[in-house]
């Protein structure tokens, strides 16, 4: 996807985030849109929009919500590298492998997050941020599913093709090259 | 050097991640000062934010009001009624105001230090929301230009909400007092020579202790600010909801519940000193 395009739906995202899907959050939990984008664009997506866009709106978050800048966007860039490299073991045409990648994704952005803030002496407890994960994850993986759904025809080329290697394209093109 | 031209990815990598690492150290030393892009990207967003921010509160406005239709003709009786009883209230307050008044003047003619109203109102909505889940920063739609500055207390109808982290020319980033690091001092308002020290427990709550170990606090007892530090006195902070005595500190701790719902915040109002 053209650089233009997903900064255009990641700014969309940011500003959703932070208005309006806080007022129709489930549980009083509102789901981190940006970190979805993350996933989909690294895990779906050829290109690097994903790491790039994850780390720009990371920056921007913690620029206008956050006490210390940085720390969401070196958890983007973390979710953005794994979600990377499980293209390698994952077929992004099936549903359940956008579901392992978005449930890495939350998990490994938590940790890291609560890590990093425990680090710098300002971390929440971690049982009740884990407890908030739970439904951050259902919630995501959701939200990932339902934009999977959407963009499924432009991303997974001739799904109906059952002699298509289903794997990843680089690997496809180094095991022809072997 | 050969090694870096041989994994230029990972080099790529490890060096994006150092420069992460970098910006969080040097923001962590600097704390709530942002730098002039930092206030630009603030400025430029909480610009989009504020008309969506309004949007989705009226749209949220409007479905609850369709369907809680019945619920609200019931509040809508039983406020009238405390409407009336609030009248009667601010005439009894209005008269203990003119005395106050009086007993001010008296105080200033006698050469004491001047007691007079030492803070005034800037209200605000709340634009955008921290979309952590975790903390409770968020962003108002006023700035320096209205008066408000860095560190000044935030309150709303319920009682005490925190701190101005950062102050732009229209807008702020505020601060819960749930997230706060620092330490708030509070006394009890059944009896007000119960001192105390409370923050964030983590856990979306609030928890602390009392000053004097045999103070006798009690679950259900209503906590305020007491006037020592940043801020203000008699701002509601919260209730009493557990009390224990802790053997490893040897101090009576308190749980409290905050008077304040952080996660449904329209309005609040800014206290900015005279």
């Amino acid at each position: 996807m053209k650089y233009r395009y997903s900064f255009l739906i990641f700014f969309l995202a940011f500003i959703l985030q932070s208005t309006i899907m806080n007022h129709f959050g489930i549980f009083q939990m509102s789901p981190n849109l940006i970190l979805c984008l993350v996933v989909i664009f690294s895990f779906l997506y050829e290109g690097y929009n994903g790491i790039v866009f994850g780390i720009v709106f990371g920056f921007v978050s913690d620029i206008c919500f956050a006490e210390i800048i940085g720390i969401t966007a070196m958890c983007n860039f973390a979710v953005a590298l794994i979600c990377i490299e499980m293209k390698r073991y994952f077929y992004k045409e099936s549903r359940i492998s956008v579901m392992i990648a978005t449930s890495i994704g939350t998990v490994v952005y938590a940790l890291f997050f609560w890590s990093v803030y425990r680090i710098l002496g300002k971390g929440a407890d971690f049982v009740y941020v884990m407890e908030k994960e739970a439904i951050l994850l259902i919630y995501h993986i959701f939200i990932t599913m339902v934009i999977y759904q959407i963009i499924r025809r432009s991303v997974i080329k001739h799904s109906g093709d059952r002699y298509m290697y289903r794997g990843n394209l680089q690997e496809a093109r180094s095991l022809n090259r072997s | 050097m050969n090694w870096l031209r041989e994994h230029k990815i990972l080099t790529v990598i490890l060096s994006i991640f150092f420069l992460l690492v970098i910006v969080v150290v040097i923001s962590y030393s600097n704390i709530g000062n942002s730098t002039v892009l930092g206030r630009s990207v603030n400025k430029v967003v909480a610009m989009i934010q504020g008309p969506v921010s309004s949007a989705g509160n009226g749209v949220k406005t409007g479905v609850y009001g369709i369907l809680q239709f019945r619920n609200i003709l019931k509040e809508n009786e039983e406020l009238k009624d405390q409407i009336s009883d609030l009248n009667r209230e601010i005439i009894q307050i209005k008269m203990t105001e003119a005395e106050l008044a009086e007993l001010q003047n008296l105080s200033n003619i006698l050469g004491y230090e001047n007691v007079t109203p030492y803070y005034s109102y800037v209200t605000a909505d709340v634009v955008a929301m921290d979309g952590s889940n975790w903390f409770n920063l968020f962003t108002i739609n006023a700035g320096t230009k209205d008066g408000v500055y860095k560190d000044a207390v935030v309150i709303n109808g319920d009682g005490l909400i925190g701190r101005v982290l950062e102050a732009g020319s229209d807008w702020a980033k505020v601060i819960s007092v749930i997230d706060e690091s620092n330490s708030v001092s509070f006394k009890v308002f059944r009896d007000m020579q119960l001192l105390g020290i409370l923050s964030g427990d983590g856990k979306g709550s609030l928890k602390g202790y009392m000053v004097d170990t045999e103070a006798a606090v009690i679950e259900g007892d209503i906590l305020i600010t007491s006037g020592m530090g940043m801020y203000p006195e008699g701002i509601p902070i919260g209730k009493v909801k557990k009390v224990e005595w802790n053997n490893d500190t040897l101090l009576k701790t308190v749980n409290i519940e905050p008077s304040a719902y952080f996660k449904n915040l329209q309005k609040v109002t800014v206290l900015v000193k005279k």
